[in-house]
């Protein structure tokens, strides 16, 4: 038997333009947002908001950034990597004991 | 093990070479007038954020999907783009503070645009725990939540220019000098190649995970199981 979806499809689809008209009116505020905002490049930043004699090297930060985004996507490829190997094996091992020929 | 299609293959070389050259050209780039040194940060948060919001809504579409034609691709998409949306949304908020450490002398503000994106990779967290944990209806569940979740990076996008607040307009990007442009345009391509070669990676996964599911379903229904606990 085929299980009856028209009601699940009106709701999603209830609820999907409740989604497009956020949306909507999303876009307007950044339109009227746009419309009015002054066209201007970097903040300037004002070096007092650092206490005197407080100096941070740059460079370090720089550092951190740059290996932070290696170090978490290594880690993210090498998690995926070894999800699919397990996989990989679960999968040879049951088609070793669905056809032991393999 | 399948082979990898010549797309893939192309993706990657392409991405490989464009993330190998950005950070030649990001040396060689300008320094920024008031913020100096640490402003080269940039070049590689703002790819970060915007693959966070493009993997967002590939999400969401696929979730959509699976809500209302219960498509199981669009579920899989939905699942692997979330994963580089928590991913590239942890690179955002961890880049971000460093930078701001430097320019604005502190490394958090409760901030709109901040909290946003925070809530954003929150929201997203949750998606996976919804899906991993949540039992038989998690999966819709989940579904839901990355729906709800695409609706705020609109609002991310507009909050610097709607509220008061201390982090960069989005005039930064358009304005940005002629020295600047090329490495940040490369790196932003570079990224964005790499962000698809991440979600075929992490979509070949949920396919053979399907076939393990599949096959499992076989062997139970020959019998093989019987006997077993």
């Amino acid at each position: 038997m085929t299980p009856d979806f028209s009601m699940a499809r009106n709701e999603m689809r209830r609820l999907l333009s409740i989604f497009a008209v956020c949306l909507f009116f999303t876009g307007l505020a950044f339109a009227e947002a746009k419309h009015t905002q002054d066209a201007e490049g970097f903040e300037p930043v004002a070096s007092d908001m650092l206490q005197r004699g407080e100096s941070i090297p740059a460079s370090r930060l720089i550092a951190a950034a740059y290996g932070f985004i290696f170090v978490a996507l290594t880690v993210w490829v090498g998690s995926v990597a070894a999800r699919a190997r397990r996989v990989e094996e679960e999968l040879m091992a049951l088609r070793k004991k669905i056809d032991p020929k393999i | 093990v399948k082979r990898l299609s010549p797309i893939y293959l192309a993706l990657l070389f392409m991405s490989t070479v464009a993330l190998l050259f950005a950070p030649q050209l990001i040396v060689a780039a300008p320094r920024e007038s008031t913020m100096g040194l640490v402003q080269k940060i940039f070049y590689f948060h703002v790819p970060s954020a915007w693959l966070c919001f493009l993997s967002t809504f590939v999400c969401a579409s696929g979730a959509a999907a699976y809500l209302s034609r219960e498509s199981e691709r669009g579920e899989r998409l939905a699942a692997s783009a979330a994963e580089l949306t928590v991913l590239f949304g942890l690179c955002t908020l961890v880049t971000g503070p460093l930078w701001a450490r430097k320019a604005w002398g502190t490394y958090w503000q409760w901030d709109v645009r901040l909290t946003t994106t925070l809530l954003l990779w929150m929201i997203f967290i949750a998606y996976l725990f919804a899906r991993r944990f949540g039992g038989p209806g998690g999966k819709k569940l989940a579904a839901g939540l990355a729906i709800f979740g695409a609706a705020d990076v609109p609002l991310i996008y507009v909050s610097v220019s709607i509220w008061r607040t201390i982090h960069p307009k989005t005039t930064v990007v358009p304005t940005l000098q002629a020295g600047m442009r090329g490495p940040f345009w490369l790196s932003l391509l570079g990224f964005s190649l790499f962000y698809f070669v991440l979600l075929g990676m992490r979509l070949r996964l949920e396919r053979a995970r399907l076939e393990l599911e599949a096959l499992h379903l076989a062997a139970d229904d020959a019998g093989l199981f019987d006997g077993e606990e």
